[in-house]
């Protein structure tokens, strides 16, 4: 599947002759090795193709493998809106739109890091790079302290101080709503963010790796934009996640009122 | 037929987006983060999930067309994208189907 992928785009990008005569001969005289360049590849263009198609089927699975959560989300949300809200009710809003914009600011500092590693200065690369991964570090200090509050809360299921507060039971039991859907809420919420987390820490491993890299490539003159830009990709679909997950999470409505009108 | 093998980036340019233009997208995302975050306060009932699902849609929209240079990258490119998220469609799109019209029939144990 991916080797087919791969050279599906040889056709359009190699001109003049064609895939196949293309490899093994040709490539050593006519080219003569630049560095930058795999040898399974025609040239910089290919490869650089091949590189992001290859990240984009990743982000595939990933969009699918949030998707599976999200869809959860979507049936239990929809047979229960009630618990659904006021369980919600518990979030901080503020918090969660204050991450939802340093995971924005992070992302510009991303896309900007790829503009400067297409220019070739290594420097300002990593300095966008340090500053994206310090921007993930304040979104997941953020996030822990409301994770702290949950659990001080008693909002975190299975912990052993679970307990649904009361006047949430009483509304759920009024209205005819189980209030195991209450305690769905709370493992989606803790399933969906810890799972957004893991992929936050993971993107800030991979920029410190990034980095290391770019300033070695710096100072060997090789290319290192590639490299840059599918981490990029990786962070900005992370983003993208957070984007959804704000709103599905924190601004279930409605905000204000709730708990205790019937 | 040579390459300039003494530039650091190879002859291959792809395209490279203006701090203008970044910036004028990020601008629109924060625009688009106070708004979500308003429409959650004021608008009551049930219009206000499916405005905040378009408001987070368009942003998802900016960040893969321009941060994630989907609008200059190649049509395979494209097509990738678009079907991570065209999977995603069906998946909720067919699940949704099935529990919201669930209740339009008066079977037992449906």
């Amino acid at each position: 599947m991916s080797a087919e992928s791969a050279t599906l785009p040889v056709g359009t990008i190699v001109h003049g002759h064609g895939a196949e005569s293309s490899h093994g001969s040709h490539h050593g005289s006519g080219h003569g090795h630049d560095p930058n360049v795999a040898h399974q590849f025609d040239d910089a263009a290919q490869q650089h193709e091949s590189v992001l198609l290859g990240m984009w089927s990743f982000l595939a699975t990933e969009v699918l493998f949030f998707g599976g959560l999200f869809c959860a989300y979507l049936v239990y949300r929809t047979t229960s809106p009630l618990a659904f809200t006021l369980a919600s009710q518990h979030l901080n809003v503020i918090l969660g739109a204050v991450n939802t914009g340093v995971l924005l600011v992070s992302s510009l500092f991303i896309a900007l890091a790829v503009r400067e590693s297409q220019l070739g200065n290594g420097k300002r690369v990593n300095l966008y790079l340090l500053g994206t991964i310090l921007l993930g570090a304040v979104f997941l200090l953020i996030k822990g302290y409301e994770w702290t509050t949950d659990y001080h809360e008693g909002l975190i299921p299975f912990a052993k101080n679970f307990q649904i507060p009361e006047h949430n039971l009483d509304e759920m039991a009024h209205n005819a709503t189980p209030a195991g859907r209450f305690k769905l809420f709370w493992v989606l919420y803790f399933f969906m963010t810890g799972l957004h987390g893991i992929h936050v820490i993971i993107g800030l491993v991979m920029f410190g790796i990034v980095m290391y890299v770019v300033k070695k490539r710096t100072q060997t003159g090789k290319s290192y934009s590639n490299l840059v830009e599918v981490t990029g990709l990786y962070w900005h679909f992370v983003d993208i996640v957070w984007v959804f997950l704000y709103p599905l999470m924190y601004l279930i409505h409605p905000i204000t009122g709730g708990g205790g009108h019937h | 037929m040579n390459t300039h093998a003494t530039h650091n980036s190879s002859d291959h340019h792809p395209h490279v987006m203006s701090v203008q233009m970044n910036l004028v997208i990020f601008a629109a995302l924060m625009v688009l983060l106070v708004l979500t975050v308003v429409a959650a306060y004021t608008i009551t009932g049930g219009w206000g999930i499916l405005v905040a699902m378009v408001i987070a849609t368009v942003k998802a929209a900016l960040i893969l067309a321009y941060f994630m240079h989907v609008r200059f990258g190649s049509k395979l490119q494209l097509l990738f994208a678009i079907s991570a998220f065209f999977w995603l469609a069906l998946m909720l799109g067919i699940t949704l189907l099935d529990y919201i019209s669930r209740g339009w029939l008066s079977i037992d144990g449906k």
